[in-house]
This record gives C-alpha cells, sequence and structure tokens, in this order.
C-alpha cells in the first residue's frame, strides 16, 4: 500500500530546490522524471447559492498520475483521464478525444464558474531516496512565485508508521535547512486503498497545502 | 564484288565502295523484328523484377504481344531465308583493324556464345529428334504433324468454349430442355421500387433527445 | 472536442432486416449491437445563474448529458444478442432488460464510466448539405462519493433521461451509421418505467467525426463520404438535414 503526502515551503525563494538538492544528495539513490503539476480554482458566480457552501472548485492535474484531473468541490470529486474507455467508444457514448474537466468548466459553464487562481509547477525534479520517492517542484501564481512543494510517495512496502517517520525526517531536513513555515497534509488512515482514491487523496493533500 | 582498289594502299582508297548487293530489304526488315522482340523481352523482364508484380491479364497481353513478334520475326527469317544464306558480311579495308580489333573480332563471329549453345542443345534434347540425320522431306513431314497438332487443339478449345454459357443466370443445358426464353437468360440490374417510410417525425424525436419534450 | 457531420433518417419496422443487410454490404462490416443510457442534467433552477461570464461574454444555460453504456449481458438477461434482437423491441417495455436494477448499480458503483457532454448547436446556414455540430466531452473515469452529488455541486439538476439501442456500422472510410431505438426512462417515487419514443420503426443516423474543428481536410473528407452515402442510399433511405434548432440543447428562456 503506498502512502502519500504534500508539503508546501512558503517563505523560500526559486533557488531553495537547489539547496534542497544538495541536502538529499547524501541520500539519493536515483533521479527520476520531470514532473509538472497544476491546481486551478473555480468559484462559483451564481447568486443564492447555499450560505453554508464553499463556492470554490477545484481541479487538479498531476504528469505523473496519467495527466488525469482531480476535481474536487466540498467532499464530491471526479478524476478525468484523457483516453476513453473502449465500452464508452462502441457504445456511441463519446466520440473523439476527451478533454479534462476543467476545460468544461473555462469554456462551456463559465456563467456558473470563473477561474480565480492557478498554482503551477513545471519542470519539477524527482528522487530517489533510500525511504521515499520525493518529487520537488517550485510552485507559481500570477503574481509570481508562490513556495516549493515536496510530494512524498512511500514505498509499497511501507506501513503507515514508517512513512510517518519518513515524512518528519523530511520536515527534520527542512528545518535543518531554516524552513520551518512547512504546511503539510498526509495519509492518515491505513487500509487498501484502490488506484483512484489514492488519486483522490493525493489530490486533496495538495489542495489542503495550497488552498 | 566491285570494289578492289585500284592503289595498292588499303588505307587510302579512294573508290567508294558498293553496297548495291547489300540485302538492305532483308536486314532493315529483320532489324526491325529484332527491335519489337527485343523491346517486348526487356518489358516482361522489368515488370517481373518489380517489387509489386503487375496483374496477370496485364503480363498475359505482353506474352501474347512477344509471341506474335516472334513469330513474325520467325516468318521474316523463312521468308529471306535463301538471301540471307547467301549473304556474307566482311569488313572494308578502311575498317581500322589495329585499333578496334576486339570489335571486329565480335562482329564477325558466328560461333554462338556457350549459353546460347545450351539453349539449342537443351531444345533438340527436348524435342526427341536427331535433327541432323533426318532428311528435309520428313523434318517438313514433322512440322505439318505439328500443324496438325496445334490445329486440332485449338478445335478442342473452341468446341468446349461452345458448350459452356459465360453470361446470364441459366445453363446451356436448362436453356435447351426448360423452353426459357432468352432475353430472361440475361442479368441485367435494374432499379429496386422497395422503399422505406417514416413511422415518426425525426425533428420530433430529436427534439426529444434534446430538450426532453414529453411526447 | 469533436466536430460531428451528421444525417439523419428514420425507416419503419418491416425494413429493419434488409436495411441491415445493405448497410452490411455497403460499409463492409457486421452490424454490432450497442446501448447506452443518458442522463440529461439543466442548471439548477434555483440558482440565479449569469448571462455573461466574467469576461462579460454571452454564455447560454445550456444541458449537460451524462451517459454510460448498457452492457448487452444486462440487457438480453445473459443471453447472446445479435441483431435480430432488435426485431423484438416494439414496446415501451424490454422484456429482458430490468431497468430498474440497472440504474441501482450504476447509481451505486462509483467506478462507473461517465461520459459527460455538453453539444453546441449545429451550425447555421442557407446552403447547408449537413449538420455540423461541435460536441465537447469529457470522460468520468470515478468518483468519490456518486458522480449525482458532484453534479449537485456542478450546480446541475436532473432533467430527464432516456436508452438508445440499436445496431452500428462502421464503414472503413470512418463513417459509422447507426439504426437505432430511444425509449424515455421515467423514475418516479420508487418506479422506473420506459416509454417507446421511436413508435413501429428504427431513427437512422449517419456520422462522420473529426477530432479537431480546425482540420479542414477531414472536414472535407467527411462531407464527400457523408454526401456520396446519401447519393447511394437515395430512394431507399432518404438521408436528410434535420432542423437545427431541435437539436439545440440550451435552456430555453420559456422554460
Amino acid at each position: 500500500m503506498t502512502y502519500y503526502g504534500v508539503l508546501f515551503v512558503e517563505k523560500c525563494t526559486p533557488s531553495t530546490i537547489t539547496q534542497l538538492q544538495d541536502v538529499l544528495s547524501t541520500d539519493l539513490i536515483s533521479m527520476g522524471d520531470k514532473w509538472s503539476f497544476e491546481l486551478k480554482t473555480f468559484r462559483t458566480s451564481a447568486k443564492n447559492t447555499d450560505p453554508n457552501d464553499t463556492k470554490v472548485m477545484h481541479t487538479v492535474q498531476l504528469s505523473h498520475k496519467n495527466n488525469e484531473t482531480v476535481t474536487i468541490k466540498n467532499q464530491s470529486a471526479i478524476i478525468t483521464p484523457t483516453y476513453v474507455t473502449k465500452a464508452l467508444y462502441d457504445n456511441g457514448c463519446v466520440f473523439g478525444t476527451p478533454e479534462p474537466f476543467d476545460y468544461m468548466l473555462s469554456n462551456k459553464l463559465s456563467n456558473i464558474w470563473t477561474q480565480r487562481q492557478s498554482i503551477k509547477g513545471e519542470f519539477g525534479v524527482s528522487y530517489q531516496t533510500a525511504d521515499l520517492s520525493i518529487r520537488v517542484n517550485n510552485a507559481f501564481s500570477y503574481s509570481g512565485f508562490q513556495g516549493l512543494i515536496l510530494e512524498l510517495e512511500s514505498k509499497s512496502s511501507d506501513n503507515l508508521e514508517a512513512f510517518e517517520k519518513n515524512v518528519e525526517r523530511v520536515r527534520t531536513m527542512l528545518s535543518g535547512m531554516g524552513l520551518s513555515d512547512v504546511r503539510v497534509s498526509s495519509d492518515k488512515s491505513q487500509g487498501s486503498k484502490q488506484e483512484d482514491s489514492s488519486l483522490f487523496d493525493l489530490a486533496a493533500h495538495y489542495l489542503k497545502v495550497l488552498g | 564484288m566491285t570494289d578492289t582498289p585500284s592503289n595498292t594502299d588499303p588505307l587510302q582508297s579512294a573508290i567508294a565502295p558498293d553496297f548495291s548487293s547489300v540485302p538492305t530489304q532483308a536486314l532493315d526488315a529483320l532489324r526491325m523484328k529484332f527491335s519489337q522482340l527485343t523491346a517486348s523481352l526487356s518489358k516482361i523482364r522489368d515488370e517481373m523484377s518489380r517489387a509489386e508484380l503487375p496483374q496477370w491479364y496485364t503480363l498475359q497481353a505482353q506474352l501474347t504481344v512477344t509471341l506474335s513478334q516472334l513469330s513474325s520475326l520467325t516468318n521474316t527469317l523463312d521468308h529471306y531465308e535463301e538471301t540471307l544464306d547467301a549473304t556474307v558480311a566482311y569488313p572494308l579495308p578502311s575498317f581500322p583493324t589495329t585499333a578496334h580489333e576486339g570489335l571486329i573480332t565480335t562482329l564477325m563471329r558466328k560461333k554462338n556464345i556457350p549459353e546460347v549453345d545450351e539453349w539449342i542443345k537443351d531444345a533438340k534434347e527436348t524435342n526427341g529428334l536427331d535433327v541432323d540425320s533426318l532428311s528435309d522431306a520428313e523434318i517438313k513431314k514433322l512440322i505439318n504433324k505439328d500443324k496438325d497438332i496445334t490445329s486440332w487443339a485449338t478445335k478442342c478449345l473452341l468446341d468446349e468454349r461452345a458448350k459452356h454459357s459465360y453470361t446470364g443466370l441459366y445453363t446451356t443445358k436448362e436453356r435447351q430442355t426448360e423452353s426459357i426464353d432468352d432475353r430472361d437468360n440475361l442479368y441485367t440490374s435494374s432499379v429496386s421500387n422497395v422503399k422505406t417510410s417514416r413511422p415518426f417525425s425525426v425533428d420530433k424525436v430529436l427534439k426529444f433527445v434534446n430538450q426532453g419534450e414529453s411526447y | 472536442m469533436v466536430q460531428q457531420l451528421a444525417l439523419f433518417s428514420a425507416i419503419e419496422d418491416e425494413s429493419y432486416p434488409l436495411s441491415v443487410e445493405t448497410l452490411t454490404i455497403l460499409s463492409s462490416n457486421r452490424p454490432r449491437l450497442f446501448a447506452n443510457f443518458n442522463k440529461i442534467y439543466k442548471p439548477n433552477p434555483s440558482l440565479q445563474i449569469e448571462k455573461v461570464n466574467a469576461k462579460n461574454q454571452l454564455v447560454e444555460q445550456t444541458r449537460v448529458k451524462l451517459s454510460t453504456a448498457v452492457p448487452l449481458s444486462k440487457l438480453g438477461n445473459g443471453a447472446e444478442l445479435n441483431y435480430h434482437f432488435m426485431e423484438k423491441l416494439s414496446n415501451d417495455d424490454i422484456e429482458s432488460f430490468n431497468v430498474k436494477s440497472y440504474i441501482q448499480d450504476i447509481d451505486s458503483n462509483n467506478k462507473t464510466n461517465w461520459a459527460f457532454q455538453i453539444s453546441d448547436i449545429p451550425a447555421a446556414g442557407n446552403n447547408r448539405k449537413l449538420s455540423s455540430q461541435t460536441i465537447h466531452e469529457s470522460v468520468i473515469q470515478s468518483s468519490s462519493g456518486s458522480v449525482s452529488s458532484f453534479i449537485d455541486e456542478l450546480g446541475y439538476v436532473n432533467d430527464f433521461q432516456y436508452i438508445n439501442v440499436g445496431v452500428k456500422f462502421q464503414f472503413l472510410s470512418g463513417v459509422v451509421m447507426e439504426i437505432y431505438k430511444v425509449w424515455q426512462v421515467v423514475q418516479k417515487d420508487q418506479e422506473v418505467s420506459m416509454k417507446l419514443i421511436t413508435k413501429d420503426g428504427f431513427m437512422i443516423k449517419a456520422m462522420y467525426n473529426v477530432n479537431k474543428s480546425t482540420d479542414i481536410e477531414s472536414l472535407n473528407n467527411g462531407s464527400q463520404l457523408l454526401l456520396k452515402l446519401k447519393t447511394d442510399l437515395r430512394d431507399y433511405i432518404e438521408l436528410d438535414i434535420p432542423d437545427r434548432k431541435c437539436m439545440d440543447t440550451r435552456l430555453n428562456h420559456l422554460d
């Protein structure tokens, strides 16, 4: 069972990522592929919504998860992939290549949903240490550099306790670099998770630290 | 031959050679037939060496043309047999023999190349006849017999062909035994009168699936 | 996003077998049975939705379609089905199909794949030879929580539902033809009922889908293919351009 956690370091600079690489280099086993993410925030322009409603919908797209897009509002979420399943195509439900859901929000549902924010990290680096897979990226929005993102992925053989310890180790390491303003969201529950539900949780972590 | 030079220096022959007895008509006719045949054979060879072979009917047409050209060539050779038998080619004194010795020996050679000798030998062996030991009369008899067999084969083919019907919907036997009108026999494509009809309005159904108008 | 070129027609029940034979020969492919279940949603009427977006562009309220496949095993209750199955479907109910249990299954399964579609009204024009419509599509692979609660959060509510069952012919050229029947599905209280919309006959749709609306070459090619098909079927099945207003999924101001 693979566990995930996301850390967001504010109050640092775009070059912090290089310092991080130096610190990690001692534990480094190998480097992985470049990766990117984008978190978009949409706000409803409809009036008289439920006063308790957050009125906000988010989409999260991760390049290392097949570029599937997770769309979240409150407790509901969907995953929209970039490919079509055969059954849908054969039965005339879909005719061509599908779009990610944020396309729908921006292009066809713009009378209800307005994009307010986009935080994205391109050209991120991934590292493999003895304990974890660590993906780091500089996060930017329209107003500029926002902070440093770290995505942690446990080894599939680890249990929750081991993962939590590893997350702590990363926090300590960041602390050692003088970075204490760190927001963390990581898996808290044990139990077998299916592919998709772990993607939902991962997207929720991004949302928690960047929202 | 009347081109004996008056002076003894062969390199300075002032007398123009007399070409009047050169059998130009025969040679020209042959040259033309040979060039046609060579062209056809080259074409077939090129077609066969292509990555994608041509359709069988294309090849068959080319083969037929080639065979008829071969036949025409052999007829021409036969027609001019006497003339050609009495013709001897030789170089004029003005030919630069020292400079082009190889060329002159190639042109004058009468012996076949080994390959051709093999073909001729093969043909004779396949034939089963010892041509050299037969008299002219016997050879003529064999050729006539060959012609007879060919005519017989052609006749067989035509007879067999006549027994079959290649168009229409009935066999010849059926046509003869059951009195079927010859006009019925031909299959002609006809315009069908089957039509479909619309039991409902397409627009109404589309309106339902797009807007949910209750039907 | 797909640009869909289309022509429509209809035939009566009796013509079904010959039409299938005809299209089998024309397409060089056997008919394939297909079935889909469609849920149409409309913007929540209790929400006050703007007429313009943030960029001050006019955006009309539009319906959204969610569709999913009906497995043939469910449709035929386990029996092996072929195109003759359609010949038995002339009533409101499909005997071998337990629609209520099917709907309960897909609603409770968060891993049901749904196609999410929003269609634009087909292009206008006086000299139109075909219907040309832009269809925006996304695929919902799975949901956390139910898809209906997500659609609710999106600001949409149930409008109506229907099922298509028919046969599909895939032409080698890329043209697709469908001969199908449509049933409305009504859920009231706990009961689910079906009503046959295409009475006594079948809808016919001939379409050509192009993935990029800027791919002029494919669009032209598709147009030619469909028009040739129209000529080929002339006097037997008349393929026509439908009224584009009937293919408009926008909410009318009168609704």
